[in-house]
């Protein structure tokens, strides 16, 4: 489980952990309760009607009723151990991710971060704000791994209004954080913008990637009533735009507090 | 008799799912997994298929998409145990990938039955 002194990393690390294998048992249980079911289901059938023995059939269904509730009840708790939204400042998260990823880094590509609004609060779980951070830096890297490049970030707050005008889209917060990740790469075909962001699209060799990434970025900007867009050249880089309503007051805890003194 | 395809990567279900399909007089056939469903699928002898969704080698998502182009018209209907994100995620997902019905496993296999006559009589009516 998560604790506060645990890195973003490897809360994520954990986190997947857990929902992998809570996921996997409840998968499996499920698969074993359905053929449980499905011969007493046939069972009950072929016997007379309120007949003891059908009885006993019923009896079968009714305990895979209350074992399927249990499964549920694991998925559900694997969930909530992944996602807890919480006031969280953008610039922390996305300092993390850069610091995750700089180990890594390749000597061709270069990184240029400007921070210009460092107390924007989001309310998000940290780790998926993690997760959206280090996919889209990671992509922009992939992009660039052969020729070299840069990679440019920056974190701004934008006013609603504008973000409506940007967008054209309902908009759920007065000021918005707005991260763009512009990188100097291959760029994006024109062909294939319109479907970046479907699940299982990918550019990359059979086997080589999931085609999940840019859908789970997206799903996790949605589901914190953000957006992403990107704009591109045909052949030269791409910018992802991620806007994340602002919103919540900031509560440092007292260990916080003394340590940013 | 309408045929009906059964792709599941788990025996002891693919062999409880083809009882019941054969005991209503539907013609059953089998495949362990997504890759052997396409490569064996026949399109003139298949009105159903019924497929898993998380299976080794190609998942049942994929297995959706490919099935559309081989016949636009055959009926699917997507089961999931979950995974990871719980069976309703995958489930959506194949909803919105094209198919008929979904089922969260476990299941009626009463209501999965009804479910398929409905689709196949549609099927014969228009």
């Amino acid at each position: 489980m998560r604790t506060k002194s645990d890195s973003l990393p490897l809360q994520a690390k954990k986190s997947e952990t857990i929902g992998a294998i809570a996921g996997g048992i409840a998968h499996d249980l499920n698969n074993i309760l359905l053929t449980i079911s499905g011969y007493s289901e046939m069972l009950r059938d072929d016997l007379p009607e309120s007949s003891a023995s059908s009885e006993k059939a019923a009896m079968i269904l009714e305990a895979v009723s209350k074992a399927r509730s249990l499964t549920n009840h694991l998925i559900n708790l694997s969930r909530q151990s992944e996602t807890v939204k919480i006031p969280v400042r953008v610039s922390d998260v996305l300092k993390e991710t850069i610091g995750f990823i700089i180990t890594s880094f390749p000597d061709n590509i270069k990184l240029r971060c400007r921070i210009t609004e460092k107390e924007a609060i989001v309310s998000a779980d940290p780790v998926q704000l993690f997760r959206v951070f280090l996919n889209l830096m990671t992509n922009a890297i992939r992009s660039m791994e052969k020729e070299g490049g840069t990679l440019s970030i920056n974190l701004a707050l934008m006013e609603g209004k504008l973000v409506h005008k940007d967008l054209n889209r309902e908009i759920y917060a007065d000021e918005y954080a707005l991260l763009t990740f512009s990188d100097t790469g291959k760029g994006i075909e024109p062909s294939i913008s319109g479907r970046i962001f479907e699940p299982f699209f990918t550019t990359r060799e059979e086997g080589k990637g999931t085609g999940l990434g840019l859908s789970v970025v997206r799903g996790i900007v949605t589901e914190l009533e953000g957006d992403i867009v990107v704009s591109y050249k045909k052949t030269k880089g791409s910018v992802f735009s991620v806007y994340l309503p602002v919103s919540g007051e900031f509560s440092e805890t007292p260990g916080e507090k003394e340590k940013n003194k | 008799m309408p045929g009906i395809l059964i792709i599941e990567d788990e025996i002891e279900l693919r062999d409880m799912l083809k009882l019941a399909l054969t005991r209503k007089k539907y013609k059953v056939f089998e495949a362990d997994d997504g890759r052997q469903a396409i490569n064996r699928f026949k399109p003139s002898i298949t009105d159903l298929v019924i497929t898993d969704i998380i299976m080794p080698e190609e998942d049942g998502l994929k297995v959706i998409l490919k099935l559309r182009d081989l016949k636009p018209a055959i009926k699917i209907i997507a089961i999931s145990g979950g995974g990871k994100a719980g069976p309703g995620s995958y489930l959506n997902m194949a909803k919105a990938l094209g198919a008929d019905a979904v089922y969260s496993k476990p299941f009626s296999i009463n209501d999965l039955i009804v479910t398929i006559e409905q689709l196949l009589t549609y099927e014969q009516l228009i």
